[in-house]
């Protein structure tokens, strides 16, 4: 076929169809786009318009860097100071039920814009949990924790035997909204006075790969428990080991309660839970000089690199976090989550 | 009859879309089970891009090669659905979340490109507009409706109003509650459809015979006349 053949036939005019088409609605959309943006201001303004009933407010965002933002069970991501209704809109997450839950609060404040008032409104922002159990939560649980709010309250998703308990078949989700109400007013609470909340693990040690807020532990005697509850470590999923210490310095009990170890492209879970080393599985009776041993030990006739090393890694980090912080816990026990 | 008014009774009742056709059924329970706004919202959006899109293919219909009539046909309407999802995020941020992913998937909505490929590339430009303002009526009203139904049975609302304080079947707010409340309308639908157009069979059969009888009147009057000549 000839050039001039080629640009004569039908394949050549369908290409110059198909592509003009393309090109014509491109710009088309492109210029339809400069004038019909949405701004993140003005998606801001929507959102905090749902906050104040339609009202229109000034947000002037606060500077929280360098304070402590995670408070107990949640994390504070922004924090605005609204001017016309003297109040602090807060966001804060929390882990749900395996996803996020981003809450707005609204904590307002007495005139003397230092002492908290109560609680506005309780939004939710954004969640990545499983929207099953998020829809289970109605607006009239929103509504109820300005309605309920007194000075020093805090939230739970409640006592099944009490009255007020109310069954939303999402208690993990509704938890972290609780978390994350309590978390605000917690936050709002020192921060207006200039404040910060400290962090009570802050001196903790081997805590990269623990899950504080999941994790717990109690006291008898000489000996502490713990119900430990790690983070996923680019593999395995989150492990959930029971630890017992006592004085001498030594794991008296050890025991896996969740293996964590999942499959991946090349081994099953199984697999690699038989490739786990046999120390990582019951480390009792070792102390803290042992399992940092064993982290160092980078060599291939080491416990660490046994074909499933971020398993391992996660049950030495376990060990050494209950080992190294015995004396902490067991002045302060920690209740579960 | 009148070309455009077939037409556009062919899309609003004899062929409409949502009940004798069955097209576009997706969006249908998903938004008449959230109620009437949100049915309302997406019938208007479908009927925007119904007409438009009937507009430009009809218009292009000769210069769209045979072979890349569909990809054209459909960056056209993803086009023109971007246009009203940008609209609508800008000016009517409520109902834009309320619609949600089912605005998007107007794209690959039956009813559109079913339109843009049986009529809009075959009819002019006017008549092809006619086809798409009266199926996008159709759809419309046929979404308000069962939304309507499905908002007051299940939350006791119209339009967002409280209408009933206590009465309120939940699982009409769901789509298996739009299932039912759409299979008994389609049947309904059908139903006074059947007794229209019975009546009108009944109505021309009626007129033809009193015409057959006027005529053999007339025959039998002319003929002693003749015999007497």
């Amino acid at each position: 076929m000839t050039a001039k053949q080629f640009f004569k036939s039908t394949a050549f005019k369908c290409i110059a169809v198909l592509l003009c088409v393309l090109l014509v609605s491109g710009v088309l959309l492109a210029v339809a786009y400069g004038f019909l943006e949405v701004t993140d201001e003005e998606r801001f303004g929507r959102k905090i318009g749902v906050m104040y009933n339609g009202e229109t407010v000034t947000a002037t965002e606060q500077d929280i860097s360098g304070k402590n933002t995670n408070v107990n069970d949640a994390k504070i991501e922004k924090l605005w100071y609204v001017n016309e209704k003297n109040d602090y809109l807060v966001q804060a997450a929390s882990r749900g039920n395996g996803g996020n839950i981003i809450c707005w609060v609204t904590v307002r404040m007495r005139e003397n814009k230092v002492d908290v008032k109560g609680i506005g409104k309780v939004l939710l922002y954004a969640f990545d949990d499983p929207a099953e159990f998020v829809g289970n939560i109605g607006s009239d649980v929103y509504e109820r924790f300005p309605y309920d709010y007194y000075d020093g309250k805090t939230f739970s998703y409640g006592d099944k035997t009490s009255p007020e308990y109310i069954n939303t078949g999402a208690s993990y989700t509704l938890t972290a909204v609780c978390n994350d109400v309590n978390a605000s007013v917690a936050f709002v609470k020192a921060f207006a006075k200039g404040g910060d909340i400290s962090d009570p693990y802050e001196n903790f040690e081997y805590k990269s790969l623990i899950n504080i807020n999941k994790s717990s532990w109690s006291v008898e005697g000489e000996v502490v428990t713990y119900n430990i509850v790690t983070k996923a470590n680019e593999g395995p999923d989150p492990f959930t080991l029971e630890i017992k210490v006592d004085g001498t310095g030594k794991i008296t009990a050890y025991t896996i309660i969740t293996n964590g170890c999942a499959e991946d492209g090349h081994f099953t879970a199984d697999d690699y839970m038989d490739m786990m080393s046999t120390l990582a599985k019951d480390l009792t009776g070792k102390t803290l000089a042992d399992i940092e041993g064993y982290l160092a030990d980078n060599s291939d006739n080491g416990t660490l690199h046994t074909g499933a090393t971020r398993s391992n890694e996660l049950c030495y980090h376990a060990a050494a976090f209950a080992l190294s912080n015995y004396a902490a816990c067991l002045e302060t026990p920690k209740e579960g989550n | 009859m009148n070309k455009y008014k077939k037409i556009t009774l062919d899309g609003i009742i004899f062929s409409n879309p949502t009940f004798m056709l069955v097209l576009g059924t997706c969006p249908t329970l998903a938004m008449i089970s959230k109620g009437a706004i949100s049915a309302a919202g997406m019938g208007l959006c479908v009927l925007v891009v119904l007409t438009l899109a009937n507009i430009i293919i009809s218009a292009l219909r000769k210069v769209i090669p045979n072979q890349v009539r569909i990809p054209c046909y459909i960056v056209i309407i993803a086009t023109l659905v971007t246009l009203v999802q940008m609209v609508l995020e800008k000016y009517l941020p409520t109902l834009y979340d309320s619609l949600g992913t089912f605005l998007a998937l107007i794209v690959v909505n039956c009813i559109v490109l079913g339109r843009a490929e049986a009529f809009a590339n075959k009819h002019t430009v006017l008549e092809s507009a006619v086809d798409g303002i009266a199926n996008g009526i159709g759809f419309t009203v046929a979404l308000t409706v069962m939304g309507i139904v499905c908002e007051l049975l299940g939350s006791g609302t119209l339009f967002g109003v409280q209408i009933f304080k206590t009465f309120k079947i939940a699982m009409f707010a769901s789509p298996a509650g739009a299932f039912i409340v759409y299979g008994l309308s389609i049947a309904l639908f059908t139903y006074i459809i059947d007794v229209f157009q019975r009546a009108r069979r009944v109505k021309v059969n009626r007129i033809a015979r009193e015409n057959l009888l006027d005529a053999k009147n007339a025959d039998t009057a002319a003929e002693p006349a003749e015999a007497n000549v």
